[in-house]
């Protein structure tokens, strides 16, 4: 075979995946780019080119925008500080010989398993405000309800929609977590040991490095996913009260699919996409440590 | 390497002839025409349209009518009619913006179909209409939107409990405010609301409230955009009504927090005594009034205005849903003429009959109606004048911001000047937008 054929043979088995990556991915992303220079009603083919003009009015005069992007960042900074520590909490514990461990590894991956519609209702019950579990708790400790309900009162909102969030993706942190601690093979640990490094110590200088790469991974997961929130956040609150829980993707469903501003929405998505990508590749950069080889 | 290419072409062939059939088969069958009528599947279901399309192909032997639809039709559509490919008679739901196809020239325009002659009346089919709802569809002196059933919107109370406890429905915002009392003294919430969806509290209590200060002028000047519309006094004392009903408890606790079948259920199981809705409230709920231990009995009012209010009293808000035919419909004229024998007075007293709601025919209502329409039908009869917020339609983006000011006003985050401010900050950044095609009540 000469070298030609070898490039032919090549291109002729990548060409498929490149192809449909290229028709469906490359493809609708740069039409995205270029819708959003258009103001487009989305009901016909006809669009009015308007340069720039949608991003400076998403920039400079929409305060539902800068809102919703607040409410991003809080999902996105409440997840980090919460989920990252406990996953790494639980998946050291359950990597431990301790007893029961299998059977919490599956519990823990229950939620994920659940549609995200239905983890939406079902926590939307919990708060209710007739007859939530959430009530019948703080009533009987002593603690004040809010007579607006905990989904529709501005202050309880979206530290509601967060806390569902976040129990909704804690398992798959804890499960990525785990695996890669079970990779890691035991004998560092018990050189550790003999080395007189307790728990803490080893959890702190074998674990943490070695899970470190794996770390890096569910970090910008966790990013992307907090980012581009919608189907929690649209079944249980569809943003309100009063814009309170918009997101950047309800306020662009909202925008695109109910008020025929396509050019706008897309916008935002482009927005959107920036900004997990400059996120992404900045806690990637700073997370930048010599990986450990075993 | 041949090999694949030959594939890749055999591929592409039967892809472009399951195109070709497709295309083929739509249109006409045997001879016939076959018209597509695509509506939203909503509480009245599709079985009415099913029906219609049986009878008119009875007299129309060489018309096939297929009806389809469901809950998210707009989301099937909208594609369609960014590509042409359109049904030829359609109700595409609440959530499709059917103003922006009419500003895009995507709705055929009804002009010349209105002048024929009604189905089974001696007279115009235009004339068929109750006026006032027809000439909602209209935009620059051409018909396209047409109006089918008519949904009158007010306040619901809950029959049994007021007689049992001698209360009077209240006419007037004062006697209201004395009947709040006392209801809330019985342990029982006066007025319960859709809080996960602001709209019903602004047909509710809102606008009803600010035509009842300002007369129907303030009203009219807000859907017409003029300038301090939205924070005029009318709309301040609209703001602050609701803010004393709030301040001294009349609303059910955690309204805010639920949705329209939440708060309904709260109405039909006694915890609050009253709700504003539409017409559409007893067929919604149908399936959990049927299962409540006792029967339940309920009547409708208009809203209690104040007493020496400016607006008539008798003012009326009605809706209606929004029939079109797609400018790229393949037989306009067949789907005309459908539509002309759905909304025939004959079949519009089929609907108002099978479907407990109101219609847009004038005469639909001279039939031995369902108990929950006697009030509403009689309101109607009797109003001076009907409306809807139409501005909703027209500026949707507007239209949520102004839901978003009443749902702060009624969780308590802002007062009622500042709750008209932001109503008229949200009316201002849609004045000044001139991408947005803007639209008279006159």
């Amino acid at each position: 075979m000469t070298e030609r054929d070898k490039i032919k043979t090549v291109a002729l088995f990548l060409s498929p995946a490149v192809i449909l990556y290229g028709v469906f991915f490359l493809f609708p992303m740069a039409q995205a780019f270029y819708v959003a220079l258009f103001q487009w009603r989305g009901v016909s083919m006809d669009k009015t080119y308007v340069g720039l003009a949608n991003f400076h009015k998403l920039l400079f005069e929409d305060p539902i925008f800068w809102a919703a992007l607040g409410h991003n960042l809080a999902f996105l900074i409440v997840s980090v500080v919460v989920v990252i520590p406990l996953a790494l909490f639980f998946a050291n514990a359950l990597n431990s010989r301790l007893w029961g461990a299998q059977a919490f590894r599956a519990v823990f991956l229950f939620p994920n398993m659940i549609s995200v519609v239905a983890v939406a209702v079902l926590w939307a019950f919990v708060y209710h405000p007739k007859i939530g579990i959430l009530n019948a708790v703080v009533s009987g400790l002593g603690g004040r309800v809010s007579d607006n309900g905990w989904l529709g009162d501005p202050r309880t909102a979206l530290p509601c929609v967060i806390a569902t969030s976040i129990w909704y993706s804690l398992g798959f942190y804890i499960v990525l977590f785990l695996a890669g601690m079970q990779s890691i093979p035991r004998t560092f640990y018990e050189a550790a040991e003999i080395d007189g490094a307790g728990g803490w110590a080893q959890f702190r200088y074998v674990t943490i490095p070695l899970v470190w790469e794996i770390l890096k991974l569910g970090l910008v997961y966790l990013i992307i996913h907090t980012l581009n929130i919608f189907g929690l956040v649209w079944v249980m609150t569809a943003g309100g009260p009063s814009n309170h829980t918009d997101t950047l993707l309800t306020y662009l469903y909202r925008l695109a699919f109910t008020d025929s501003n396509f050019g706008y929405a897309t916008a935002i998505g482009v927005v959107v996409f920036i900004l997990i990508f400059v996120i992404s590749a900045s806690f990637i950069r700073l997370m930048r440590r010599e990986v450990v080889e075993y | 390497m041949k090999k694949l290419a030959v594939v890749l072409v055999i591929a592409g062939i039967v892809l472009a002839a399951g195109c070709g059939d497709k295309e083929s088969a739509k249109g006409k069958t045997g001879g016939k025409i076959e018209l597509e009528v695509a509506a939203f599947q909503g509480g009245y279901g599709l079985d009415f349209f099913e029906y219609a399309a049986r009878e008119y192909e009875k007299i129309h032997p060489n018309i096939k009518i297929r009806v389809w639809g469901n809950p998210r039709i707009w989301e099937q559509l909208r594609p369609r009619f960014v590509a042409g490919d359109v049904p030829d008679l359609t109700w595409p739901g609440w959530d499709m913006d059917v103003w922006a196809l009419v500003a895009e020239g995507k709705v055929m325009p009804m002009d010349k179909y209105l002048e024929t002659k009604a189905y089974d009346q001696d007279m115009k089919w235009k004339d068929t209409f109750i006026p006032s709802l027809l000439e909602k569809g209209m935009d620059k002196g051409h018909y396209y939107i047409m109006p089918f059933n008519n949904n009158v919107f007010g306040w619901w109370y809950n029959v049994d409990m007021f007689n049992k406890n001698g209360w009077k429905p209240p006419k007037t915002y004062e006697e209201l405010l004395v009947l709040c009392e006392k209801i809330k003294k019985t342990g029982v919430a006066p007025l319960t609301y859709q809080g996960k969806y602001p709209a019903y509290m602004l047909s509710g209590f809102f606008f009803p409230w600010a035509i009842s200060a300002g007369g129907f002028e303030a009203f009219k000047d807000a859907q017409n955009l003029k300038p301090g519309a939205w924070n005029s006094p009318a709309f301040l004392k609209a703001a602050q009504m609701i803010a004393e009903l709030r301040d001294k408890g009349y609303f059910e606790k955690g309204a805010m927090g639920m949705d329209h079948t939440g708060s309904q259920m709260e109405f039909i199981t006694g915890k609050a005594a009253m709700i504003p809705c539409g017409t559409w409230l007893g067929s919604e709920m149908k399936k959990q009034i049927e299962q409540l231990p006792k029967p339940f009995h309920m009547d409708f009012i208009n809203p209690p205005v104040l007493a020496n209010g400016k607006g008539d009293p008798s003012i009326t808000y009605s809706s209606v849903e929004t029939w079109i035919i797609p400018k790229d419909a393949k037989h306009p004229d067949e789907a005309a003429d459908f539509f002309k024998f759905m909304t025939s007075l004959k079949m519009a007293k089929q609907f108002v009959l099978r479907k407990n709601t109101l219609m847009s025919i004038k005469g639909a209502d001279a039939v031995k109606l369902p108990k929950d329409l006697v009030t509403p039908a009689k309101l109607l009869r009797e109003a001076k004048l009907t409306y809807s917020a139409d501005y909703r339609d027209w500026y949707r983006t507007m239209g949520k911001d102004i839901e978003s000011a009443m749902a702060a006003l009624l969780n308590g985050e802002v007062t009622a000047k500042e709750c008209v401010d932001r109503m008229e900050a949200a009316a201002e950044r849609t004045r000044k937008d001139k991408s947005i095609p803007k639209h008279r009540m006159e």
